[in-house]
Formats: structure tokens, C-alpha cells, sequence
């Protein structure tokens, strides 16, 4: 069953909701769950406080025949290129095309509002499902960025996505190693000087 | 505080973090160190860790706050956003 939430005083209910209906569907051991239960916030909040979107945003759970898992969480709200335009230190990589925004905005450190957020949400969601086998779907306007097994990042302008599509497929036979995804959040996370990230764009533009 | 009493064994949400970080001030404003209990808290997100580890440390500084019983991955995750908090110690103040 879809559920919609409008601001954050329903958003435990709803990660309770989705963990519950994969509970149902799939053998998680408690490790997973506490994983997947820290991306689901991380991916509902970034709803709540980077899309402006008035209707809030729209979570489903769908189970495949293969055994994987695929919870989808969608807002119309302003995009992802649109909220990192209002970084000034990102706003010429997030208007450059809306490809190379969600790039960025799948960074570690990179955020719209650095005075309230890290940056590692997406990093961390993508650094997880990683180790799991699974993947990391996110599609904001024409850009599109697919992180798993395989990487597919195109530009997507014949079916863009109005506001944000994240995407998350799991699969329950594998662990998700959650301990170690923070290690890798730590090493990436050091690798990125989100100046030179910054500088880099700012150089680029002239 | 025994963090896995009020909010079970994951700690998530960046608005229950700065729920916490806000109360955790107004204690220190009445005086003393904050004292935050890991037992039991097996997980915690980038939100609430950022919110915890960095934000509210950064602010009532590093002598006011002790952290207890911090498992294996939780020491490496503490020291990870500390390290980040030091690196970025130039960005935008907290409204």
C-alpha cells in the first residue's frame, strides 16, 4: 500500500510502515533492518527538507519474483538541480545539466543546506545497497543515475522526471552491511575536499 | 541520557536529532555535562550522527559532552564526523 506523507511528524510511521511490509515479504535479520531503517529516513527526510514539495511525498514497496525488494519514494517538488542551484558553492555544477546535479548531489559532503545537513544521505544509501548486490536508483528532471552493479547515468530529456524518483532495490538474500558502509562513507567522505569540488565548478565556468 | 530508551535501537532522523541537540543545550545552560548513553543503540544514521557527534559537540564544546558505552562501529562513526566537524569548522553557524 503506497503511503504519502506531507511534513516530518509522520515520517517513523512511515519507515515502520515500509520496514513492517518488507518484513512480510522478506526474511530481513536485524542487521538489515536497522540498515535500511537509517536510509529510509535519510531518503524521507530529504523529501521533507531539500524537495519544497506542498503534497509531501509518495513511498511504495514492490516485490519481485527474484526475490529483491524495491522501495521507491517520490515527490513533485522543485528537483534535485533546482535545490542545489541554492549553494552557491554547487550552483554552477547543478545548472550545468541536470545529469551532472544529481552526480553531485550523490557526493559525499554535498547538500543544498550545509548549515542543516552533512551531505551523506545519498552517498551513504548508495555506499549500502552497494555492498548488498542491490541498487541506487535517483532521477530528478532529465537526470538520471542509476548506481549498482552496473552504472547507467544519462541524460534523460525524452521522459524527465518531474521532481525526484529514489529509487531503492535490495536484495533480502544478502546482508546489508551496515557497519561497513559507514567505513566507506568515512573513506570517500575524506577523499572529497567539496572545495576542490567546488573550485573545480567555479574554474570550470571561468 | 540513555539514547536507546527514548528512541529504541536505531537512531534516525535528522528532526528527532535536533530535537535532542536542543534539549541536550538547555540542560548545559542550566549548568553541568551532557552525558549520552549508547547501550543498546545498535545503528545510527548520517542525520542524527552529523546532528550528535558534530553539530551539538561543536557547539557546546568537546569538555561538556561525554559519550558512554559507544559499541565498535559507533566509536569509528563518532570519530569519522568529528574528524569532518574540525574539516568544516568554517561552514554557515546553526540558525
Amino acid at each position: 500500500m503506497p503511503e504519502h506523507f506531507i511534513d516530518d511528524s509522520k515520517l517513523r510511521d512511515v519507515t515502520r510502515s515500509i520496514l513492517d511490509t518488507i518484513d512480510s515479504k522478506a526474511d530481513l535479520d536485524a542487521a538489515a533492518r536497522y540498515g535500511l531503517d537509517t536510509c529510509l529516513s535519510e531518503m524521507l527526510e530529504n523529501v521533507i527538507f531539500h524537495a519544497d514539495a506542498a503534497n509531501g511525498g509518495v513511498t511504495a514497496v514492490q516485490a519481485f519474483a527474484s526475490g529483491e525488494l524495491e522501495v521507491a519514494i517520490v515527490d513533485l517538488g522543485v528537483g534535485i538541480p533546482a535545490s542545489l542551484a541554492l549553494n552557491p558553492d554547487y550552483a554552477d555544477l547543478a545548472t550545468r545539466d541536470d545529469l551532472t546535479a544529481v552526480q553531485t548531489a550523490m557526493v559525499p559532503n554535498v547538500t543544498s543546506t550545509p548549515w542543516r545537513n552533512a551531505g551523506w544521505g545519498l552517498a551513504f544509501t548508495e555506499l549500502l545497497l552497494g555492498l548488498n548486490g542491490g541498487r541506487l536508483l535517483v532521477r530528478s528532471g532529465a537526470g538520471h543515475v542509476m548506481r549498482g552493479a552496473k552504472i547507467v547515468d544519462r541524460l534523460d530529456t525524452d521522459q524527465p522526471q518531474p521532481g525526484t524518483l529514489v529509487a531503492m532495490r535490495i536484495k533480502t538474500d544478502r546482508p546489508l552491511d551496515y557497519s561497513r558502509a559507514w567505513d566507506l562513507l568515512a573513506e570517500v567522505a575524506d577523499s572529497v575536499d567539496h572545495n576542490d569540488l567546488a573550485n573545480g565548478s567555479r574554474d570550470e565556468a571561468g | 541520557m540513555r539514547l536507546a530508551e527514548r528512541h529504541g535501537p536505531v537512531l534516525s532522523g535528522r528532526t528527532a536529532a535536533m530535537a535532542l541537540r536542543k534539549e541536550l543545550e538547555q540542560e548545559l545552560a542550566e549548568g553541568g555535562v551532557a552525558v549520552l548513553d549508547f547501550a543498546g543503540v545498535e545503528a545510527i544514521s548520517p542525520s542524527f550522527a552529523d546532528e550528535v557527534f558534530g553539530r551539538f559537540v561543536a557547539r557546546a564544546g568537546k569538555d561538556q559532552v561525554r559519550f558512554e558505552n559507544l559499541s565498535g562501529h559507533l566509536v569509528n562513526v563518532e570519530r569519522m564526523v568529528r574528524r569532518r566537524s574540525r574539516a568544516v569548522s568554517g561552514r554557515p553557524a546553526l540558525p
